[in-house]
């Protein structure tokens, strides 16, 4: 079966095949358009590429290496120009800025340096190896690179502090180690021509937004050191690059969005599963039509990449995919799993596996996502929507390089957001979509940077942070009410014992990590964030790798480590977690008729209770355990809408029945939330709850899902009738009866009204006209 | 995006507890027991009592040098000062072979101690980092029959280059520091110091004689750590009375600073103290003249 059978087969919707095909794209064939080798780079550099067999560029590669390019002083003095690279996967972007960074570091010597910034450590020493390649192939003198993070050994710190020509690392090590320590790296500063930021649509909602300040410090320590580098953007292609690269370096940048690379054409398959309970509208789960895609496939020479959603449906399909190869006697070494959490070693044998091809079959987390090389596919299982539309792409990116053809199969959940894309395929292609998004200004993670920036340097009373609206503001709070700085002299000191950029996390991920250690064998197995390890490795949980099972036979929780033991298991585990919500603090208050909005703060404990056992492909319950750890608990800002009594009566919801249908409607609402809020999915959480303690009374609470809360549940208190409203639209539009999981999902309790009740609700909620009421005073809860 | 307001700000911030800090002092603010929406009402508390007694400064000058004012004061000392037990002069002639071999360091057995500076400073944290400030200086050298204390000391920030003008020119002068504990400490943070304000300065690497290593390295296995305190105990028989504890040397400056109430008089004789003993230490470990032994 080749590449136009597999979609014929698809397209033809057999009875017995996996789903059924809503929609369908075509993008088509691009020729590649070329350019010479510039005429400007040096010589060391021009045996590089033609050892590589390059012997012209790509348009796009050419154009941004010109602007980048450094005239120097005997070339007329021109310096490069700030720009942003937003052009497919795998279309030669680094090359792209290597060359005229590169140029710089050989004929300026130790009086030009680099820094170049990646999202994760892997990234950054793939991108080491690649430019460590290239000049080996230049045969030209050395350049010191190095990769600076949490693993490079202190003796190596100490000579790139001193000699590194180019520095590759990641904004956190930037944010918690160079920057606070600027005066170790002068020569870096003194000398920095280019700062690089590769892989830019990552830098979205909440993290975008703190990498935004991080780069804003950056800039104020190059000017203390006199230097006033160029800054490059390299970025999937989100229809916004240009001006969020501008957001993010505060200037203007040049975007090269032309792309040179030849492209064969490309299919999009929107399958959705089939439905099984026409009643309910529940339908197979994507997971399940991944399987039966994987079997067929797996027949075929082509190679094939599935997208899951989390680390346990990786491993799941994983370990589904082997049995069927086993049933069909292929070698099980031709599937692999990919996630964060593998070490290194692994990631490294499973990315030569794919490009040599002797690895045919891969189910990876977001972590092929990123530009690591992994060589050309040719089909892309997309298991339930990734959440972004960048992502989608960065995805779909994959497979298809040059000029073969390959598909694309979007296998959709029950979920909202799947379903609404099912119906609205054209919400992926219609340009033109504001795809990422970031608030550098947020009045938390600005006054944190600024505090992390006073520490580094002092601040002069008129100096303003980036294009940060009210410098002098913060810095009066940070003076006045937080105590942390002196103002004396016309200068704002740090006068504090703290180290700012140690309480301030840049997101999740760099809380420390547990790691998983295998007892027979005596090793690290993988390793885990700690958020995440209390649903993944308690006490009795199956912890899945390389679709093999392994028991949790302890989890040290205190000393972050968990033990496990490989046994043969027939079925996986899922933590159930419980989350409470209490109201801490309300702030602000608007009647809406059928209910009242409010604002405020609240405390958020999550505990996982209890797991089940799930059986493999039956899907069965086969026992249940208790789990016995802490929670995960945190205060934040959240947005209460909260239910009035006449809304309550008189679309009847009865006790009981209101639980699940507003849970419903919770689910609805936060699947919705990233379209409107400018925010990634997972930043902010919706809870419903049928009796809320503190209201006594049906409520929606949306809170930011991260410690103290960045201001993200006040924009949606503002703007939550339109989210409102389009959760309103969706449910009438959609095709079930009385509810479905695409929309307010499938309801036992309250049967055929489910679906009437919750467009009631909606429509109750946006009937009745505003009216302002005074501030609800709350007793500080405290 | 409009500007934030303060109210906002003090809301947002007003349950930041746990991992933020607070000033000196308010170490449950630090240790997550009390909200830092308790310690701004506090501290609002605080600002609302009369102002506590300003500390003055002990008697010192106050020199105009070309990069502003900065204030010092020196204290002078006979040879015949007894430190702890120890004669101070007891450093004044070196047993260079002795002193390289405790230093496991050939280029010390020639050393004089006219080319010696002893060092010890104040600072604002232990973490590093460009935000730690050197508030105090404490300096020690002989000159003729005397040896000169001299510290340095902080009165504002905006003081900062000028101190640090005067430190480089000393250091200059004597090319050989003698700390404790200064090649992983002191050292880093006047480097740190001086790269801020771009002032070229010696950057006490070799030589740098480091009295905790030799301490350690000869005592380690006696004692049971090897902290100044106990190393004065022992080789000089120095027990303190009433001495500030080093840890409590930043708090006092950043409340001084703020609203003159820290004890930096406390500071100030701290670090005197230490930089005397740092001499006595010289003469115990490798001074020549071997009369009058500890006491």
């Amino acid at each position: 079966m080749d590449l136009s059978g597999f979609v014929r087969r698809l397209r033809d919707n057999s009875a017995d095949g996996p789903g059924v095909v809503d929609a369908w794209h075509r993008t088509e064939p691009r020729p590649a358009a070329m350019a010479a080798i510039p005429q400007w780079l040096q010589s060391p550099l021009k045996r590089a590429l033609q050892a590589r067999g390059i012997l012209e560029l790509y348009s796009h590669q050419r154009e941004c290496a010109d602007l980048l390019h450094d005239a120097g002083a005997d070339g007329g003095g021109a310096r490069g120009r700030d720009v942003v690279i937003a052009t497919s996967t795998a279309s030669g972007k680094s090359l792209a800025y290597h060359l005229p960074v590169l140029d710089v570091l050989m004929r300026d010597g130790l009086d030009a340096r680099a820094l170049y910034l990646y999202p994760t450590k892997a990234l950054a020493r793939d991108q080491m190896a690649d430019v460590e390649r290239l000049l080996q192939q230049s045969g030209a003198a050395e350049l010191d690179v190095a990769v600076y993070d949490g693993d490079t050994p202190p003796a190596v710190r100490q000579a790139m502090r001193e000699r590194g020509a180019l520095v590759l690392t990641n904004p956190h090590m930037l944010h918690q180690g160079i920057l606070p320590n600027h005066t170790r790296w002068q020569g870096l500063f003194a000398g920095l021509r280019y700062v690089v930021v590769d892989e830019l649509h990552t830098l979205s909602g909440i993290y975008g937004s703190h990498v935004a300040n991080v780069l804003r410090r950056l800039r104020r320590i190059c000017r203390h050191y006199g230097s006033d580098p160029v800054f490059c953007g390299a970025s999937a292609t989100i229809s916004n690059a240009g001006e969020h690269g501008r957001r993010l370096f505060e200037r203007p940048v040049h975007v090269i969005d032309r792309d040179g690379s030849p492209s064969g054409g490309k299919h999009y398959v929107f399958l959705n599963p089939r439905v099984v309970q026409p009643a309910s509208g529940m339908r197979v789960p994507a997971s399940e039509a991944a399987r039966q895609l994987g079997g067929a496939l797996l027949q075929s020479d082509l190679q094939t990449i599935f997208f899951a959603r989390s680390r346990n449906q990786t491993e799941v399909l994983v370990k589904y995919l082997r049995d069927e190869a086993n049933a069909r006697q292929i070698e099980q070494q031709r599937i692999a799993g990919y996630r964060g959490g593998y070490l290194p070693n692994l990631r490294r044998t499973i990315e030569r596996g794919l490009r040599d091809g002797s690895i045919s079959t891969v189910v990876s987390t977001n972590a092929l996502e990123l530009g690591v090389d992994i060589g050309s596919l040719d089909v892309c299982v997309l298991v339930g929507y990734p959440g972004t539309v960048a992502s989608t792409f960065q995805r779909a990116g994959r497979v298809g390089r040059r000029s073969q053809e390959s598909a694309v199969v979007f296998v959709a959940r029950s979920a909202a957001m799947d379903q609404f894309l099912m119906q609205n395929p054209g919400y992926l292609f219609d340009a033109p979509r504001d795809a990422v998004s970031i608030d550098p200004d947020n009045a938390i993670i600005l006054t944190n940077h600024v505090r992390c920036a006073a520490f580094e340097l002092p601040f002069d009373e008129d100096e303003r942070f980036g294009e940060a609206p009210s410098t002098s503001t913060v810095l009066d709070f940070l003076t006045e009410d937080l105590g942390v700085l002196v103002h004396q002299g016309g200068r704002y000191h740090y006068a504090d014992r703290t180290y700012p950029a140690q309480g301030v996390s840049l997101n999740a991920a760099d809380m420390d990590n547990v790691t998983i250690q295998d007892v027979e064998q005596a090793r690290v197995l993988a390793e885990i964030d700690r958020p995440s390890a209390i649903t993944e490795v308690y006490q009795g949980a199956i912890y899945g790798h390389q679709g093999d099972t392994y028991l949790v036979e302890r989890f040290d929780y205190e000393d972050r480590r968990a033990f496990v033991r490989a046994i043969d298991a027939d079925y996986y585990t899922e933590a159930d977690t419980e989350t409470e919500v209490k109201i801490l603090q309300l702030d602000e208050a608007e009647d809406h008729g059928g209910y009242v909005a409010h604002r405020g703060e609240v405390h958020v404990s999550t505990v996982a209770k209890a797991y089940k056992k799930i059986k493999f492909y039956s899907r069965e319950n086969v026992g249940i355990g208790e789990i016995d750890l802490p929670p995960e608990e945190f205060d934040t800002e959240a947005a209460a809408l909260v239910l009035q009594p006449d809304l309550v009566r008189a679309i009847g919801l009865s006790r009981g029945g209101e639980a699940s249908c507003l849970h419903g409607v919770g689910e609805l609402l936060q699947g919705l939330v990233p379209l409107f809020a400018r925010v990634d999915p997972g930043d902010v959480r919706v809870l419903a709850e049928a009796l809320q303690p503190h209201f006594e009374a049906p409520t929606l609470i949306f809170y930011d899902r991260i410690p103290n809360g960045v201001g993200l549940a006040e924009r949606i208190y503002r703007v939550h009738r339109e989210i409102l409203a389009a959760a309103l639209e969706l449910v009438q539009k959609c095709r079930c009866r009385s509810g479905c999981p695409s929309c307010v999902g499938p309801h036992a309790s309250l049967g055929a009204r489910s679906k009437a009740t919750a467009v009631g609700l909606l429509r109750g909620m946006l009937g009745g006209s505003p009216q302002s009421v005074d501030e609800v005073a709350c007793e500080d809860a405290w | 995006m409009v500007a934030p307001d303060r109210d906002k700000l003090r809301r947002a911030f007003g349950r930041r507890g746990r991992g933020e800090r607070g000033r000196g002092g308010d170490e449950d603010v630090a240790s997550g027991r009390q909200t830092m929406r308790e310690y701004l009402r506090g501290r609002a508390d605080r600002l609302a009592r009369p102002a506590a007694e300003r500390i003055e400064l002990p008697a010192g000058e106050e020199v105009v040098t070309c990069g502003g004012a900065l204030w010092r004061r020196e204290l002078r000392y006979a040879s015949s000062f007894v430190h702890g037990g120890v004669a101070l002069g007891r450093a004044r002639v070196l047993d260079g072979e002795r002193l390289a071999a405790l230093a496991r360091d050939e280029q010390f057995g020639a050393l004089s101690v006219s080319q010696c500076v002893f060092l010890d400073t104040e600072t604002t944290g232990l973490s590093g980092g460009a935000g730690t400030v050197v508030f105090n200086y404490g300096l020690a050298f002989f000159r003729g029959d005397e040896l000169v204390v001299e510290q340095l000391f902080l009165r504002d920030f905006g003081e900062e280059k000028a101190v640090l003008r005067h430190i480089a020119a000393r250091l200059w002068q004597f090319a050989v520091p003698v700390t404790f504990v200064g090649k992983s400490y002191d050292r880093h943070r006047i480097a740190s110091r001086m790269a801020l304000h771009k002032i070229a300065s010696p950057a006490l690497t070799a030589p740098h004689l480091d009295l905790y290593h030799i301490a350690r390295r000869e005592y380690g296995g006696q004692w049971p750590d090897c902290r100044l305190q106990t190393v004065e105990r022992q080789l000089l028989g120095l027990r303190r009375a009433d001495d500030l504890p080093g840890s409590e040397a930043p708090a006092a400056w950043l409340d001084w600073i703020r609203d003159g109430s820290g004890a930096v008089d406390r500071v100030l004789e701290h670090n005197r103290l230490d930089v005397l003993s740092l001499c006595a230490l010289l003469g115990v470990l490798a001074g020549r003249d071997q009369t009058g032994t500890t006491g």
